[in-house]
């Protein structure tokens, strides 16, 4: 069944009245029609009397004023001396007797009935061929005319008349002064006389025609019953009207107020009951259902509400970061997409700061993981500081912050980069009881671009930007320039990610560079140390670039697998001579994992020709000492030497060198390079060397690049040394060695 | 006597009141005489005492014999016994019965109405009233005076009363597009188409002629004016007298001497008759 509103309803029911009521009354008007026709045919028959009466009337009406004017004793003057005759006629005899309107000429005759005059008034007859008293209708060119004879009589008893008097009337207006029709239409007598012919009053009624009056009784009828109608009719209108407004203030009003109600709830819109609704309603049904349905909508409003909140602590938990606080990685995405929106196809400046702390993994496996979080929540802090209100930090993971600062003028935003680094050294964390800086690096990259893609280029090149700022000896805040992209192709071009995967799977590309390490005292190679290069079709790609994109990607394991590999294949294939030892860098994952001790355990066959040394840096050992430490026992347990990398470039105390299970400490480049610097450090360094050396452990200065550094480490307790001065990294090692 | 008089108007009248012109054609006889050829004039003829004079009197200007003034007087002499003789002046018209309209029109002249009164006093005297007293009103009067004084008649009375005497005021004539006509004004007629033969008549009878002719009139006579009768002047009545004519003068009465000065009336023409 098609649903309709009551309004439709309401309408159709008042239609369906006023289409009965126009029946009825048409109905009733057609009954007035046929009564009336009835009563018409009765009153044409009545009529038929009235006017044979009216004739009468009119008849004896002209010989009353026949005889009053033959009873005028100057009509009789007239007739005795007809000497002013003609003057009498015209001027004493229509007001002589009874006047009357309709009277239009008299006339005298003798007793033989000849007119007195030669020419008798208007159609009256010059010779009268009745000689009584008599009366008859004649048609004349002005209509019908009547026209009396009474005769002069001595004496009422006188049987002979001395004459006659004959009056002309007009007759229409004689029967309308005589007699008040009250069916006949007196105006629309239509007689049927010829020309010359005389008919009596007798004869009239048979020659007429006419038309009946309006009758007042049948006209009061119809309008009565008009009147009824119509009244009926404006009772029935108003009494529609009021259904329409008591229905639509009981029904239709209210069943509206709910049906909105209802699509703004169908739409989501939850406000407060309709105002139609709020108030008492009339029909007690329909308040009932508007209060279920109001609490329904309480009801409704309430699990929305609690929806609301949870959709908006879920938000919160999808788009901060519940340790620091920040944004996550996932708000950064979605504003990301709405930053590209809001920038499209504007000139607005976007600046990207990407923010990475200085060796954050290192601390956390130093100090504990309560210790960074607290170190990270500090960060936030210091930069949500800095940044402006309402500038976003994200989160993105581990230690790496973003935030970007929208319509900000690159001046003003390395400003912040700077005010962001100030705060977070200044910052004193020896309340976490963490007895060294904590430093950040900031890469900061800047456009004013319409173009969707260079603002997706911006990542890439403020994370080049931060690349910059982390290599040591740079300043720690780097703003993006289109220079560094060539040099930070290792890191993250495709084609750099492309050659490492290329290394992890197969060892293609991998090529291993042999840096001679000697013994200071005689200039013998002790051993070759293998530095890492990978060769693509263009480029030779150095461990700068490629440990970090390795380490970035976890994957040092896999890494240091395939170099493993390689020295393997040297050896096997003599690149290093006999009796010449070998070093391979390794981090500390892979010296923790199975995989590389395993592979190592392959290498140790070559231990007999060639000693095998393990260079581990000295960061690598102290985020996990004790837990690489007890690895690499077991690896000198093996056969293999151990040497700690890079000392003095990490900040392990002399109290942890002594734990470590190492042979040998190659002493960083920055140390060996202080040797010949100011007297105080160079002291200091040499008092080290000595310290360490007489421990037992050897010695190995790295960098050296003049004879002078090679003297002056000869001349302290360092047992060996390697440097561009004594020899570059090479691919094939010179026989002469 | 006078409150006899009063008793027997007051009885006349009641009855007149009443029965109206029944009571004259009950108790008088109609008289018709022929005065010209078709022409019959009517007359009321009451006989009364032998011993007294008869009375002929005559009606005012196109009045008939029924008018009230004379046929109360008429009434209350015959009362005393006089014969009293109420003719209609034909005016041309037979067997006239009503008052002629001014507007009629008039061609009988002021002599044939003489010859009709002569007629009348002839038939009187035909009757056995050898003495017969004429009394007119208004114009009546007029030409009762004309009658008496004149010489061409046969007969001739023996007094004369004339009631509210008067001299005709005639108007220039206005001629009609009827050839022998003309619109006149005459009395208190303010049209009156006559012949100017029928006019000249009566046109004659001015204030002044009627003066002169009160001069040579040698019968008794009495006149009688209503002092309200002043159509005339104040001075007429003292003119006329001054005429020789005997004139009484009702105070209060007007032309008509209507009620209640028509007592007075009637006492003294009875008076004056009873004195004769």
């Amino acid at each position: 069944m098609q649903t309709r509103s009551i309004k439709t309803y309401t309408l159709s029911f008042i239609t369906i009245i006023v289409v009965v009521f126009i029946l009825l009354g048409w109905y009733s008007y057609t009954r007035y029609e046929v009564a009336s026709a009835d009563i018409e045919r009765l009153n044409r028959v009545i009529s038929k009397d009235e006017i044979t009466d009216a004739f009468r009337a009119a008849q004896n009406q002209a010989l009353v004023i026949a005889r009053s004017i033959a009873s005028m004793d100057e009509a009789k003057q007239q007739l005795a001396n007809p000497a002013f005759y003609d003057y009498w006629r015209d001027n004493r005899a229509p007001s002589g007797g009874v006047q009357h309107a309709a009277l239009e000429a008299v006339e005298l005759y003798t007793r033989y009935g000849a007119a007195l005059a030669k020419t008798p008034g208007r159609e009256l007859p010059k010779q009268l061929h009745v000689f009584e008293e008599s009366a008859w209708l004649q048609l004349t060119d002005d209509g019908v005319r009547m026209q009396a004879v009474a005769p002069f009589k001595a004496a009422a008893d006188d049987p002979d008349p001395q004459g006659f008097v004959g009056v002309q009337l007009d007759f229409i207006a004689m029967l309308k002064s005589v007699y008040n029709t009250r069916f006949v239409d007196l105006n629309t007598l239509r007689f049927d006389i010829g020309k010359d012919e005389r008919i009596t009053v007798e004869q009239a009624p048979g020659r007429v025609e006419y038309e009946l009056l309006q009758n007042p009784v049948i006209d009061a009828w119809g309008r009565s019953t008009i009147g009824m109608l119509l009244l009926f009719g404006s009772i029935l209108a108003g009494f529609s009207f009021a259904i329409y407004l008591f229905m639509a203030y009981l029904l239709e009003r209210p069943l509206t107020g709910l049906s909105r109600y209802i699509d703004a709830l169908r739409s989501g819109k939850r406000e407060q009951i309709d105002p139609v609704l709020g108030g008492a309603l009339p029909i007690k049904e329909l308040s009932k259902v508007v209060m279920s349905l109001e609490e329904y909508r309480q009801k409704l409003s309430a699990a929305y509400e609690d929806l609301d909140q949870k959709n908006r602590e879920l938000w919160t938990l999808a788009h901060y970061d519940s340790l620091t606080g920040s944004f996550n990685r996932r708000a950064y995405d979605s504003d990301w997409i709405n930053i590209l929106s809001v920038t499209e196809h504007r000139r607005i400046d976007v600046s990207l700061l990407i923010f990475d702390i200085d060796r954050f993994k290192v601390l956390n496996d130093t100090y504990g993981h309560d210790v960074g979080d607290r170190i990270l929540i500090a960060v936030v802090n210091d930069i949500q500081d800095a940044l402006r209100q309402g500038d976003k930090l994200y989160r993105l993971g581990g230690d790496e912050f973003v935030a970007v600062l929208l319509d900000s003028e690159p001046k003003f935003v390395e400003g912040i980069a700077a005010r962001c680094r100030q705060r977070i050294e200044s910052r004193n964390y020896k309340r976490m009881g963490i007895g060294e800086p904590v430093r950040i690096s900031i890469g900061v990259a800047h456009t004013r671009a319409t173009d969707v893609e260079r603002l997706y280029e911006l990542q890439r090149e403020a994370d080049t930007a931060l690349y910059y700022a982390k290599r040591p000896g740079h300043s720690k805040i780097a703003v993006y320039e289109d220079s560094m992209l060539t040099d930070s192709l290792s890191l993250f071009s495709n084609r750099l990610a492309e050659s490492v995967n290329k290394v992890i799977e197969d060892g293609t590309g991998l090529k291993l560079y042999y840096q001679p390490v000697i013994n200071v005292q005689d200039g013998t190679v002790v051993y070759y140390e293998a530095l890492t290069r990978i060769e693509d079709e263009k480029h030779l790609l150095e461990p700068p670039s490629i440990f970090p994109i390795v380490e970035n990607r976890r994957l040092e394991v896999e890494f240091d697998l395939a170099v493993i590999s390689s020295a393997m294949a040297d050896l096997e294939n003599g690149v290093i001579p006999n009796g010449v030892g070998i070093a391979i860098n390794l981090s500390g994952t892979s010296i923790l994992d199975e995989l590389v001790e395993r592979k190592l355990r392959e290498l140790i066959d070559y231990n007999s020709k060639h000693p095998l040394t393990l260079e581990i840096t000295e960061s690598a050992l102290i985020t996990r000492l004790h837990t690489i430490s007890e690895h690499l026992r077991h690896l000198r347990d093996a056969g293999f030497s151990i040497s700690l990398d890079d000392f003095g470039s990490g900040f392990s105390s002399l109290r942890n060198l002594a734990e470590m299970p190492v042979d040998s400490v190659k002493f960083d480049i920055s140390l060996v390079q202080c040797l010949t610097g100011e007297q105080r450090e160079s002291g200091i360094i040499r008092s080290l060397a000595v310290l360490i050396a007489e421990s037992g452990f050897d010695l190995i200065a790295e960098g050296i690049e003049t004879k002078e550094q090679l003297d002056a480490i000869r001349a302290l307790k360092f047992t060996r040394a390697q440097g561009f001065y004594i020899g570059r990294p090479e691919r094939e090692i010179p026989r002469a060695h | 006597m006078w409150l006899r008089r009063l008793s027997l108007g007051a009885l006349s009248m009641l009855f007149y009141g009443i029965s109206g012109t029944i009571t004259n054609t009950v108790s008088a006889d109609v008289v018709e005489l022929v005065v010209q050829p078709n022409i019959v004039a009517l007359a009321d003829y009451r006989a009364g005492d032998a011993d007294k004079p008869a009375l002929l009197i005559l009606h005012g200007f196109l009045q008939t014999r029924t008018f009230s003034t004379i046929q109360n007087l008429a009434n209350t002499l015959h009362d005393e016994g006089y014969t009293v003789l109420l003719p209609t002046l034909s005016l041309g018209i037979n067997r006239r019965s009503k008052s002629l309209s001014c507007e009629a029109v008039h061609t009988q002249t002021f002599e044939e109405d003489l010859g009709e009164i002569d007629r009348w006093v002839g038939w009187l005297h035909e009757k056995g009233h050898k003495r017969v007293i004429g009394i007119g009103h208004s114009s009546g009067s007029v030409q009762l005076l004309a009658y008496a004084t004149g010489k061409d008649h046969k007969q001739t009375f023996e007094a004369v009363i004339l009631l509210s005497m008067l001299g005709l005021r005639p108007g220039i004539g206005r001629p009609l597009s009827y050839p022998g006509l003309k619109e006149y004004s005459l009395s208190y007629c303010k049209r009156y188409p006559a012949t100017p033969e029928a006019f000249e008549g009566f046109a004659r009878y001015t204030r002044a002629e009627i003066l002169k002719i009160l001069a040579r009139l040698k019968l008794p006579n009495m006149i009688v004016q209503g002092s309200a009768d002043v159509a005339m002047g104040i001075e007429w009545p003292r003119l006329m007298a001054n005429r020789g004519a005997h004139v009484v003068t009702i105070p209060g009465a007007d032309h008509f001497f209507n009620s209640p000065f028509e007592f007075d009336l009637y006492d003294r023409v009875i008076e004056w008759l009873d004195g004769k």
